[in-house]
């Protein structure tokens, strides 16, 4: 004990070892190591079980040439593209809404949040309920209410099939985005705008002049946060589409996920997975440039 | 301390003497992976069994259907494997081929097995190369349950309750559809990524004598026959006999209310479909359009893992359950499974049983799919190829060439 007092005088990290160990033990257990044994694998023809030998880089050049592989990369992007503004946006003008001055804004608050605490399965389950085509929700409400005479595959269809996945991701996960709004629309000194009153700004100049512009910093870690999380889409599309119609709304992980456990193609599995892995890996570093570039 | 002293050898003690009286009994680990009904059921037979064997325990453990063979395989290689697990036939040769499961040949017959007394059909898809790896527990193939009072609505039953088909099938959704107040004539599984559609192309491709997709590294699909039974199918959905883009509890319910007058599923529904108030229903087995009674099926069996420490007692328990199970498969009936075994059909609990013997035959017509490792994968690439058809954005004969090149490069990886 002795001894390594006198030591981490010397050297002070010593006396942060302790503390920082048991989180670093687990952080290269879950995260380092297998990012490591992943990029092992994608080098060699392994099943599901066992390691079926060295295979160089033929599982990228493999990838490179699969169209599975880009069409379900290109689904991805499609749906980080299309979700990101519209549950960014969502989050804002629902966030707006919530802070209003008016009766049942708690109510509001919740409702637009409550969504959030559900599992991926349960929504999925609603959302599949609320679509399916002979007698889902919204074809009974349509066929009943609205003369509408022709069933409309709302999960059959690539373009109707990209907005249920949206829309389910949009109401899932918007009071996230909205919580974070809410509490940097808190953050606005109440002064800004009883000088602006004092000045004659309407409403709209308001906000447009005070409102966002107060709120670009938290714009910032929102869309980071949502582009990152979009890249990650999976578990709605498997519950919901199951990918399809065919292929089209299948996502990079869902690829990756069958041809690995499906298929029992553990190394190309890797390989997809690595690739996907440098592919985010750039998108963040292209983000973080960005915001420096910006605050300078 | 010394009362903490105590107490440790104290549990020390009791746990020594348990150890001891668990000696006598053989625990036999037991996985499966059945919802619904069907784990009810299962769960009841582990029950009985486990009261009437004093020297046996098995103890189940029920895994998620979607994740289970990810979880059997890579317990069994890492050495953490049960006793004895349930597998689909079709799954057989892909678990022996990789070395995950043991021949039951001469094991079986240590305990009593008679091999001869299971139905030889699906007998022949748990052997490979000659050796048994599978005890069939059942098997399940696609029937065709029908609404009787829809049927005598357009004057399609006949006198001893099963429907009259003299024209062609199609003729007979067509009477159906024009006679009765039904909204649908038929309805199955059609969600474009599920395996539905697949089964009903296999048991028609299967129905005019189709050959294997593979046969060992090399695509033997008869692409005539792949492209007739597609556009028998397409013209089923063309002509609105049977709506497309149904979910699978959805297209139960529309036969459950009335609204389809006929389903073609699994029997495994059969147990749902009695349960169901006001529902006046019969079933057959799925009707010939083609040459022969092909129909796409499964089969529940019941494997041994490998393990390194081969204990004999406890693999000989864990196939005194698997006879034991199959024995008395007129218990799992209950849930709508045809047993696997021939002598079953003759027990009375059987026979009286209401619907089970009306398509009890259709174990002799089942047609498996099994090709290795590869099935899964072969399932997936035909099931894309024929959404694309019904969706038309692509032919008949573009979807089997497409199919073909995806299972090729399957085989090329």
């Amino acid at each position: 004990m002795k001894f390594y007092n006198q030591l981490s005088d010397r050297y002070p990290f010593l006396k942060a070892l302790p503390f920082l160990l048991p989180f670093a033990i687990v952080y290269f257990i879950f995260l380092i190591f297998p990012i490591f044994r992943g990029f092992w694998m994608s080098l060699h023809r392994w099943t599901m079980i066992r390691n079926m030998g060295f295979v160089g880089l033929d599982n990228y050049l493999y990838m490179i040439k699969d169209p599975a592989f880009w069409e379900s990369l290109g689904n991805t992007l499609m749906f980080v593209i299309l979700s990101t503004p519209t549950i960014v946006i969502g989050g804002l003008v629902l966030a707006l809404l919530a802070n209003q001055k008016i009766k049942g804004q708690l109510f509001l608050k919740i409702a637009f949040f409550l969504p959030y605490v559900l599992s991926v399965a349960v929504i999925s389950s609603i959302m599949v309920y609320f679509f399916q085509p002979h007698s889902g929700l919204l074809n009974g409400i349509l066929q009943s209410y609205f003369g509408v005479e022709e069933t409309i595959f709302w999960l059959g269809e690539a373009n109707l099939a990209w907005f249920v996945i949206v829309f389910a991701t949009l109401w899932w996960t918007v009071g996230f985005n909205m919580v974070l709004y809410l509490a940097a629309l808190q953050d606005i000194p109440e002064s800004f705008y009883e000088a602006a009153e004092v000045d004659g700004a309407t409403k709209l100049q308001q906000l447009l002049y005070i409102t966002l512009p107060s709120l670009k910093p938290i714009t910032w870690v929102v869309t980071l946060l949502q582009i990152i999380f979009s890249f990650k889409i999976f578990s709605q599309v498997w519950l919901i589409t199951g990918g399809g119609p065919g292929t089209e709304t299948r996502p990079i992980v869902q690829y990756i996920y069958e041809t690995s456990f499906k298929q029992n193609s553990m190394g190309y599995g890797a390989a997809m997975a690595f690739a996907f892995f440098i592919i985010l890996v750039i998108v963040s570093m292209i983000q973080i440039y960005l915001r420096n570039r910006k605050e300078v | 301390m010394k009362k903490a002293l105590f107490l440790v050898v104290l549990v020390a003690v009791m746990v020594g003497l348990t150890s001891n009286v668990m000696a006598e009994t053989v625990t036999v680990e037991y996985w499966n992976l059945f919802g619904g009904g069907d784990a009810e059921f299962m769960d009841e037979i582990v029950a009985e069994f486990n009261a009437s064997h004093e020297d046996i325990e098995v103890d189940v453990t029920r895994l998620e259907w979607g994740e289970y063979y990810t979880k059997l395989k890579t317990a069994t290689a890492s050495g953490n494997g049960p006793d004895i697990a349930i597998s689909h036939v079709t799954r057989v040769k892909e678990l022996a081929d990789e070395g995950l499961i043991v021949p039951l040949d001469e094991l079986g017959e240590n305990v009593g097995i008679d091999w001869t007394e299971y139905n030889t059909n699906i007998l022949s898809g748990a052997e490979i190369n000659g050796e048994i790896f599978a005890v069939p527990f059942d098997t399940h193939p696609l029937v065709y349950y029908y609404n009787k009072d829809l049927l005598a609505e357009a004057d399609l039953l006949a006198e001893d309750g099963t429907p009259k088909m003299e024209g062609s099938f199609k003729d007979f959704l067509e009477k159906l559809k024009s006679d009765s107040s039904a909204k649908y004539p038929m309805t199955n599984w059609t969600k474009l990524t599920e395996e539905g559609h697949y089964r009903v192309w296999w048991s028609l491709y299967s129905q005019l004598d189709g050959s294997p997709v593979i046969s060992g590294d090399e695509v033997t699909l008869d692409k005539a026959k792949a492209v007739e039974a597609i556009n028998y199918m397409k013209d089923l959905y063309d002509k609105e006999y049977s709506p497309l883009h149904s979910e699978y509890m959805e297209n139960v319910n529309l036969f459950r209310n009335g609204e389809a007058a006929s389903l073609l599923t699994g029997v495994w529904i059969t147990g749902t479909l009695e349960a169901t108030e006001d529902l006046n229903f019969g079933v057959v087995p799925m009707p010939q359009i083609f040459d022969n009674r092909s129909v796409w099926a499964d089969s529940h069996t019941l494997v041994i893992p490998y393990s390194r420490n081969v204990d004999q007692e406890k693999r000989e328990a864990a196939l005194t359950f698997a006879k034991w199970a199959t024995d008395n498969g007129h218990l799992w009936a209950v849930a709508g499974h045809i047993p696997s075994k021939d002598t079953i059909k003759e027990k009375e609990e059987f026979v009286n049983m209401p619907y089970r013997m009306d398509y009890v035959k259709a174990a002799d017509y089942v047609s498996f799919d099994s090709a290795g490792s590869y099935t899964w994968s072969i399932r997936t690439e035909i099931t894309t190829a024929l959404s694309k058809v019904w969706n038309n954005q692509i032919t008949a004969e573009e979807a089997v060439d497409q199919a073909v090149t995806g299972i090729e490069r399957l085989l090329s990886r």
